[in-house]
């Protein structure tokens, strides 16, 4: 069998069912050798053949939930997301009936064989598209970073990734708990032997299989050793990480996609994923995640990525005290309340980050927004305001833990200094 | 003054624009302007047809501006920053030779068109003139143009402008299709009405039937006694909406009507008189048209009024009249029978109204009816014969089975019989299981069941063996009261049992749920709309008898498996 063909049958069982939701086969492990086959493919002209264009229209049927324009996704475009098809299977084999009979050498050299794989992957990415100007003095210079084209690129990779790992949230397992000779058995996602088999001398001949709907994603993150995989092989997949599908429970992972926020693309699809929860509880739940990483004691996160979250909460709060929203009410309680008081904060103290500078030219807009900012200080209340405040001094102005400056001052945010709090 | 916008365009030139997270230009509001106040109208119906109207009505606006020419138009504004919602409202307004524009405060570009997918931003912003600051500035590729408000325009205020447009065949057609006759029926009513003139009581109990929703019907105040009267003598159910003359307890002042109206729910009815009534000048009809609002019949609204129900109080029953411009409020929260207002007399009494008495009638004398329970003098003793079933003549036997008694000795023929059956027949049969057997019924026949004894239906839900008929014959509706009425169950009368069967419809279930057993389906998750199915993961069984199979350094991978 050629590579050709191991990889168009591979991305018919594989790829293709998870994208476009079918059922998801997984075998033996494809570890080195698989992987190294499917990059030869990749090579030989994959894309060509009926599974990949299959599994191109697929991941483009999926792009287009999110974004009205783009074109179809192809594998040769991002060789190192096929490497994260194969540490995805081969992570999904460690939860296979039949991985119990791999020694515990040997799975442990397959779980860091796939996080290998997974950090080749992660190293490709675009990062320099989320790379803030350097410098005071080059800093007013047009940078790479911002070139239109190269954020496109950038924005065209992540939805690629996304398109392939998507269906990772929804992946669902159906177990059957059996009768048989030797008592009740449990079958995880694999069909149970005939019940005349079963029932030889059976004596539950007529009792029937029962079967549960597992989801795989909360049984990856329970166990310590396929978590922090998973973790990594969301990290190697910002876009995946940042839109988890609404109604699965989970939230946007703020704090290693961070810097990501920085792209408009990717900052407006997380925007609208918070909006997706209604204006009062997306304002609370991003100023609630911001909030945890101000009171962090280490510093997890460098001080520009902070102030990208500090800007995605005001946009938040933008939405909301421009739209019809009711003002909040005076002396609240609970993660609102943190919200809004984070964003009394970083209207005092950095103004422009607070609206965006037409808003803040517009009189009606503007009066608008001084009237909501007025009722998120009587919501938050003297001392929270106060304890924001210093919080917010302590994570910015003093300087962060990793080196890095704070966000520095560009062409088009002219004035991001820190004020006085009046 | 536009330019297209890019799809990661970062900061805009009309204050308020954002990009959603589609990369569609949206704002904090829409806008359209209109230049007239039919091609309004026209936008509005459009509206209520593609959408709810009460979702937008908060934010709904109409006012008329002018521009510094002096041309006057009518803006139609609302809040959204939805694009699905603003791509649904482009198309209408689209189709009234408007442009639907997104902005906030007082700058409004074009929304997204097929040269611009993503939306515009102006190129620059128009300065306000030394004269005055506009309230709206509408870009346009060629110009830009401020207008300033003259004044606002309710929603409520634009309704009572408004006339009905009259439907095709009046109200005569409109009633007709209200009750459900079809353009055959025409020789039913007409029927109806020649007996009514012949003197017969109108509304017999075929030609009456309850009214899906109920009618209303306006009548002068002065006619009021007489039609309450009349509708009573007939049988139809009604009720009369007591008018409220007293001033509310605030104390403010109604203003009187123009023409005193009393106002009834006609809650059933024959189709006749009914049709009677729209002959009579000064009665009118109207006909439902959403909560607490009325269309006369013959008529329609420009609007799709359902879509606006939150626009009215809810105390009050709107009636839109084909006659005049808007609406008129009654108010409706004090119904009564016209039982109640029927005006006494006593047996034998002259009526008392002083004109009726010079041309009243000569009273018949009324009839000494009696009971069956003994008969009137000079009456044999046997006055009731019995209701026979007796076998008929082969040549009048062509009747259409409609139903089947399978016995218990050929059920299981019967099961078999169900792998032959095409799906149209089997959807259309209904069983229920009794003593004697499986009872088949089919509304379109049973001819593809060969078995048991066929059934047919002389009149409707009473079944009798084929070959076999009623002596004496009687018409449907009175073989259906001779037994007792056959509500809502169905009698069979089988060969060799002298009391007929009364099956309850309600145990009557699809064939193939009475035979089939049930295949209960696999549990699958949920999918929410537009959404592919959540991926099952299927684990593929792997060989007991191969280690080295789980381990691709020396085993085969999954796809080198023959």
């Amino acid at each position: 069998m050629t590579d050709l063909e191991w990889a168009e049958r591979f991305l018919g069982r594989f790829a293709l069912p998870l994208v476009h939701g079918a059922a998801v086969q997984v075998g033996a492990p494809l570890a080195r050798r698989g992987a190294e086959r499917l990059l030869a493919a990749i090579s030989g002209g994959l894309d060509g053949t009926v599974a990949a264009e299959a599994l191109a229209e697929a991941r483009q049927r999926r792009l287009l939930e999110l974004v009205p324009v783009v074109s179809a996704p192809r594998l040769f475009e991002d060789r190192s997301a096929a490497l994260l098809l194969v540490a995805l299977h081969d992570l999904l084999f460690l939860h296979h009936p039949a991985a119990v009979r791999l020694s515990e050498r040997q799975a442990e050299l397959l779980r860091g064989f796939t996080r290998q794989l997974i950090g080749r992957a992660a190293a490709q990415l675009p990062r320099v598209a989320t790379r803030l100007p350097e410098a005071d003095g080059e800093a007013r210079l047009p940078t790479g970073a911002a070139e239109p084209r190269r954020l496109s690129l950038a924005a065209q990779r992540l939805l690629g990734r996304h398109s392939l790992l998507v269906g990772l949230f929804r992946l669902w397992r159906a177990d059957t708990r059996a009768p048989t000779f030797w008592g009740e058995r449990d079958y995880r996602g694999v069909t149970p032997p005939p019940a005349r088999l079963r029932a030889l001398l059976g004596r539950a001949r007529l009792a029937l299989p029962e079967r549960r709907h597992v989801r795989l994603l909360p049984e990856l993150l329970a166990r310590r050793d396929s978590a922090a995989a998973v973790r990594e092989l969301l990290a190697a997949s910002p876009l995946t990480a940042l839109l988890p599908p609404v109604g699965v429970g989970l939230l946007p992972e703020l704090v290693g996609q961070a810097a990501w926020l920085r792209l408009p693309a990717v900052a407006r699809l997380v925007v609208a994923r918070y909006l997706a929860l209604g204006a009062g509880p997306a304002v609370a739940e991003a100023g609630e995640a911001v909030g945890a990483l101000l009171r962090q004691r280490e510093r997890a996160l460098a001080s520009r990525d902070l102030m990208t979250l500090l800007c995605l909460v005001s946009h938040l709060h933008v939405c909301v005290a421009l739209s019809e929203t009711p003002l909040p009410a005076a002396e609240l309680a609970g993660p609102a309340a943190d919200s809004y008081a984070l964003y009394a904060v970083v209207a005092a103290r950095w103004p422009l980050l607070c609206a965006p500078q037409d808003v803040l030219c517009e009189p009606r807009l503007n009066a608008r927004l001084q009237t909501y900012l007025l009722a998120c200080r009587a919501a938050a209340g003297a001392a929270r305001l106060r304890e924001f405040d210093e919080l917010c001094l302590d994570a910015l102005a003093a300087g962060p833990a990793t080196g890095e400056n704070p966000a520095p001052r560009t062409h088009e945010e002219p004035d991001v200094g820190t004020r006085s709090l009046p | 003054m536009l330019e297209p916008v890019a799809l990661h365009q970062t900061g805009f030139k009309v204050p308020g624009l954002v990009q959603d997270a589609r990369g569609v230009v949206v704002g904090t509001h829409a806008a359209t302007l209109l230049l007239g106040v039919d091609r309004l109208v026209a936008l509005l119906r459009l509206l209520s047809e593609e959408l709810q109207l009460d979702d937008v009505l908060p934010s709904l606006r109409i006012e008329q501006v002018r521009n510094p020419l002096g041309a006057q138009a009518y803006l139609l504004g609302l809040g959204s920053a939805d694009s699905l919602l603003l791509d649904r409202l482009a198309r209408p307004a689209r189709l009234c030779g408007a442009v639907l524009c997104v902005g906030a405060g007082k700058h409004f570009v074009p929304y997204r068109d097929r040269r611009a997918p993503l939306g515009y931003d102006a190129r620059e912003l128009l300065a306000d003139a030394p004269a005055g600051p506009a309230d709206y500035v509408f870009y346009s590729e060629a110009s830009a143009q401020p207008f300033a408000r003259v004044r606002e325009l309710s929603p409520l205020a634009l309704l009572s402008q408004l006339t009905l447009l009259a439907t095709p065949g009046g109200a005569r057609l409109a009633l007709r299709e209200l009750l459900g006759l079809s353009a055959g029926a025409d020789g039913g009513l007409e029927g109806a009405l020649g007996a009514d003139r012949a003197g017969t009581a109108v509304g017999a109990a075929g030609d009456e039937r309850p009214l899906e929703e109920p009618l209303w019907l306006t009548a002068p105040i002065g006619l009021l006694g007489r039609v309450v009267g009349y509708l009573w003598e007939r049988g139809v159910r009604a009720d009369l909406a007591m008018p409220d003359a007293l001033p509310p307890p605030a104390g403010g002042e109604v203003p009187p009507p123009a023409v005193e109206l009393a106002l009834l729910r006609l809650r059933s009815g024959p189709a006749g008189l009914l049709e009677r009534l729209l002959g009579v000048p000064g009665l009118r009809l109207y006909q439902p048209a959403a909560d607490r609002l009325a269309v006369e019949l013959g008529y329609t609204h420009p609007l799709r009024l359902g879509s606006l129900t939150s626009l009215f109080a809810a105390d009050r029953l709107h009636l839109f009249s084909g006659a005049q411009r808007g609406f008129t409020a009654v108010p409706i929260d004090r119904l009564i029978p016209i039982e109640r207002l029927v005006e006494l007399r006593r047996p034998g009494a002259p009526p008392s109204a002083g004109r009726d008495a010079a041309v009243a009638p000569a009273v018949p004398r009324p009839a000494a009816v009696v009971d069956g329970a003994a008969p009137p003098a000079g009456a044999p003793v046997v006055l009731r014969v019995q209701l026979q079933l007796m076998p008929q003549p082969a040549e009048r036997g062509r009747r259409t089975p409609t139903a089947t008694l399978v016995p218990w000795q050929r059920a299981l023929w019967l099961s078999r019989l169900l792998y032959t059956l095409p799906a149209a027949l089997l959807g259309g049969l209904v069983a229920a299981c009794i003593d004697e057997g499986v009872l088949v019924l089919g509304a379109q026949g049973v001819h593809g069941l060969p078995l048991g004894t066929l059934l047919y239906e002389p009149t409707a839900r009473v079944f009798i063996p084929l070959g076999w008929e009623f002596l004496p014959r009687l018409p449907g509706e009175l073989l259906a009261a001779q037994l007792g009425g056959v509500g809502d169950r169905c009698i069979v009368f089988l060969p060799g049992q002298g009391q007929p069967l009364a099956l309850p419809l309600a145990q009557l279930q699809p064939l193939t749920q009475q035979l089939l057993a049930p295949m209960l389906p696999t549990v699958r998750s949920v999918t929410l709309h537009g959404e592919p199915p959540a991926p099952e993961l299927q684990n593929t069984p792997i060989s007991p008898l191969s280690t080295f199979a789980l381990w691709p350094l020396w085993g085969k991978l999954e796809e080198d498996k023959p």
